[in-house]
């Protein structure tokens, strides 16, 4: 037990000398997670429109009126361009994702009952567009209104029953939209963004943990240090087993340090039962290592390893969704087949407060992947510790 | 001519054995056409709705007629569906949102009071946001039209007035007409180009690792033993590290044109021209970066955290818009933003005078990035 303790303890000193692996292990999920969950987070981007309106006519202060009225609004931000050239180059720039340009003479043809028209250039994002033009729409539908009252009734007549038609107006909504979802976005099921993100590369960093434990081991084995541990009276099996604990110290300490700071500093929510996601993180850890034991007793050298385990790290994330959301619906349940995929969904379940039996079917799958790359890894052990196996 | 020799044994390095052809160009290339793969099936994916106009009367007519005209939107209309199966429909993820016009909108209509057709879709999102907050002032401007058309002596709504009134506003006076800009492609789907981006990225640190080890074992020290001069060595090693992007870019741009069929819109030689002038910046930047560590092995490590997290920022593989303000602003010190504006540029109908601006950034990247790389690529005291 003393043997196991000092191995793990020493491991844990040897690691924290390398202070840029550290600051990797631990720095990178926590910009990772800060990126993709700012970048995907599901709150509602406003659609820019830059407005040139050139009008000099008696409509000019409507549509400005219009303008800073719909600017108000959720769904778009309003920009003053200064001239039309600026609105096209503003949207070919990207500075805004959809251009008004109001001709000058709109208010005179619409006077003289011609057919008028606003020019509008169209960005590169469909949804921004359909915004955008979701408030030019209303504004013609408004004036094609009052121009077809005035056409068919008469301009007095016309007035007046505008004016009617003003005060009983009501302030009742007009359609009624039901959400259908429970959460905030279809892609990210019940969690947030950033919640997704911060489940999905913790996990994939505690599997890359089992590497760390691994190259170690390669590392004594190459230098030859690991065999004068055969001069120690006690048992060999212990002290590797000491060697692989210590880098599993190491992903509990990466595990904590992402929890609480993702907990405290970009306030993502991991649903409470501390316990199961304790156990979900040594799950994912002990996992990670059983495969990186078993990679390295088939290639051997430790830039193969390196290589081998990354690409497979890196697919299985790929697959359960981790880099491209909405990926493990395409993939004809091949995402079923990972290590990430059980983890990081059974976090998920966490986070959102679903049942114990779905939390705990997640954590029993993931308990019998982890047994099986752990007793595989027990088999093939001596191939990568032993210098001529 | 010793710099190319210096220059040939690099390429030699990066790429002469069964690993680095594997790592650099087979893994690269199988990444590249899978993404090829799923971005052709996950293109041109409209929202689909599913409109059901179930009014009696006709004017529930003039409510749907508006929505069909947006091009961005798959409208099924007319289905027969009840108000569940709709809601079934869009619960199951077949549609994107379900419209559904109440039977009675026509008769409460002329009643003066409010039927209101209901909207159902998963979550709130900008474009059905648009969609409803659209639906919403087509139904007020018919109830107005209601309204406009009752008499004020009865209270009845006139019904020849009112269709008239509505089918005088089908034949709008004042509409918006687009015009059309041609835009790039590349800003808004640079997956394909930020990939190969991220992979040169990757190559030219992994050839600048090799002289770090140069140095480090101090190789670099004894090539003066051969009648060299610092300059030799220095242009070499700057050489072949643009050379061995150069070999791999070139790989990439066969597979995309001509076996993937991916076209952004450019020409081959004009997206290789931005591409060198990237791999400038990228030689820069690496160099750059491992005059800032001690040996070649943190230089592995230290590139990983530069190269994938400026991958992300600088929009290689979503757009742009969709960071915060802050980190669009974050996006412009790194060299990938401008080079997938350029392309952009270009792919829009671009000359080469119109992306002048961001081949100039992306020199002075590589200028004063080689200034500060320098010292790795020549023999120094090693530290």
């Amino acid at each position: 037990m003393r043997v196991w303790w000092t191995t793990a303890y020493y491991e844990l000193v040897k690691i924290s000398r390398m202070r840029s692996v550290l600051a990797i292990l631990i720095g990178m999920p926590l910009l990772l997670i800060l990126l993709l969950g700012s970048a995907f987070d599901t709150e509602i981007k406003q659609a820019k429109v830059v407005v040139f309106n050139a009008d000099q006519g008696d409509m000019k202060a409507s549509i400005d009126t219009f303008w800073q009225e719909a600017d108000l609004g959720l769904y778009i931000e309003v920009l003053q361009a200064k001239s039309a050239n600026d609105v096209q180059d503003w949207v070919r720039e990207g500075l805004a994702d959809y251009g008004v340009s109001i001709p000058s003479a709109f208010s005179e043809k619409v006077r003289s009952g011609n057919a008028a028209e606003w020019l509008t250039f169209e960005g590169r994002y469909a949804e921004k567009n359909i915004a955008a033009e979701a408030a030019v729409n209303r504004y013609m539908s408004s004036v094609n209104l009052q121009l077809a009252a005035i056409r068919l009734m008469g301009a007095e007549q016309a007035a007046e029953a505008f004016g009617q038609a003003g005060t009983s107006a009501s302030n009742e909504a007009a359609i009624a939209v039901h959400n259908l979802g429970m959460g905030n976005s279809r892609i990210f099921g019940e969690t947030t963004a950033i919640q997704y993100y911060s489940a999905t590369y913790l996990i994939m960093f505690l599997l890359y943990g089992g590497m760390t434990a691994v190259i170690s081991l390669i590392n004594q084995r190459e230098s030859g240090t690991l065999h004068r541990l055969y001069a120690i009276p006690s048992s060999f099996r212990i002290i590797v087993f000491g060697i692989v604990f210590g880098a599993c110290m190491l992903a509990a300490l990466q595990a904590i340090v992402v929890i609480l700071f993702t907990t405290y500093v970009y306030d993502v929510n991991w649903g409470g039962h501390y316990g199961a996601i304790a156990l979900i993180c040594l799950l994912a850890t002990a996992a990670g290592v059983g495969l990186a034991i078993t990679v390295a007793s088939f290639v051997h050298n430790k830039k193969s390893t390196q290589t081998m385990f990354s690409i497979i790290v890196l697919s299985m994330t790929f697959l359960s969704g981790g880099m491209v959301t909405g990926i493990e619906n395409m993939v004809g349940g091949a995402n079923k087949l990972t290590i990430n995929h059980w983890a990081s969904s059974t976090l998920r379940a966490i986070m959102n407060g679903s049942s114990q039996t779905e939390v705990w079917q997640g954590i029993g799958v993931l308990s019998l992947i982890a047994l099986g790359l752990l007793i595989v890894a027990v088999v093939r052990l001596p191939k990568v510790v032993k210098r001529h196996a | 001519m010793p710099s190319l020799h210096i220059a040939a044994q690099l390429i030699r390095r990066t790429m002469g054995s069964r690993r680095g052809v594997i790592m650099n160009v087979v893994l690269p290339a199988l990444i590249l056409s899978l993404m090829a793969g799923l971005l052709t099936g996950l293109n041109a994916n409209k929202a689909i709705i599913v409109v059901n106009n179930a009014d009696q009367g006709s004017y529930g007519a003039y409510l749907t007629s508006e929505q069909g005209q947006m091009p961005y939107y798959g409208i099924l209309k007319d289905t027969k569906l009840s108000e569940n199966e709709l809601k079934e429909l869009v619960l199951a993820g077949k549609a994107d949102a379900a419209i559904y016009v109440p039977s009675d909108f026509s008769s409460q209509l002329l009643d003066g009071v409010r039927s209101k057709p209901v909207v159902y879709q998963m979550n709130e999102q900008l474009w059905n946001a648009s969609l409803a907050a659209m639906l919403s002032a087509e139904v007020d401007r018919i109830y107005e039209s209601a309204e406009l058309a009752r008499s004020s002596e009865t209270s009845e709504v006139d019904p020849t007035l009112l269709t008239a009134l509505l089918q005088a506003q089908a034949v709008p006076v004042v509409s918006a007409v687009n015009k059309e800009m041609k835009l790039g492609q590349i800003v808004s789907s640079p997956m394909m180009i930020g990939l190969i981006l991220m992979f040169l990225m990757l190559l030219v640190s992994q050839s600048i690792g090799f002289v770090m080890e140069d140095r480090e074992t101090r190789v670099m020290a004894r090539m003066y033993t051969a009648p060299l001069r610092s300059m030799d060595i220095a242009f070499g090693n700057f050489m072949g590290s643009m050379l061995v992007g150069t070999i791999q870019l070139v790989i990439f741009l066969v597979l995309l044109y001509h076996v993937f069929g991916y076209s952004p819109g450019i020409s081959f030689g004009s997206l290789l021209l931005v591409l060198e002038c990237f791999l400038f910046a990228a030689v820069g930047l690496s160099s750059a970066t491992a005059g800032l560590v001690r040996n070649s092995n943190q230089l592995s490590q230290i590139n990983n955290l530069i190269i994938i997290p400026s991958c992300l920022v600088s929009g290689c593989f979503f757009p742009l818009s969709m960071l915060p303000d802050f980190m669009q602003k974050l996006a412009n010190f790194t060299p990938q933003k401008w080079a997938i504006q350029a392309i952009d540029q270009l792919g829009g109908g671009g000359s080469y005078s119109d992306i002048g601006w961001q081949l100039l950034i992306l020199l002075l990247f590589a200028a004063v990035l080689i200034t500060f790389g320098s010292v790795v690529l020549r023999p120094n005291r090693t530290s």
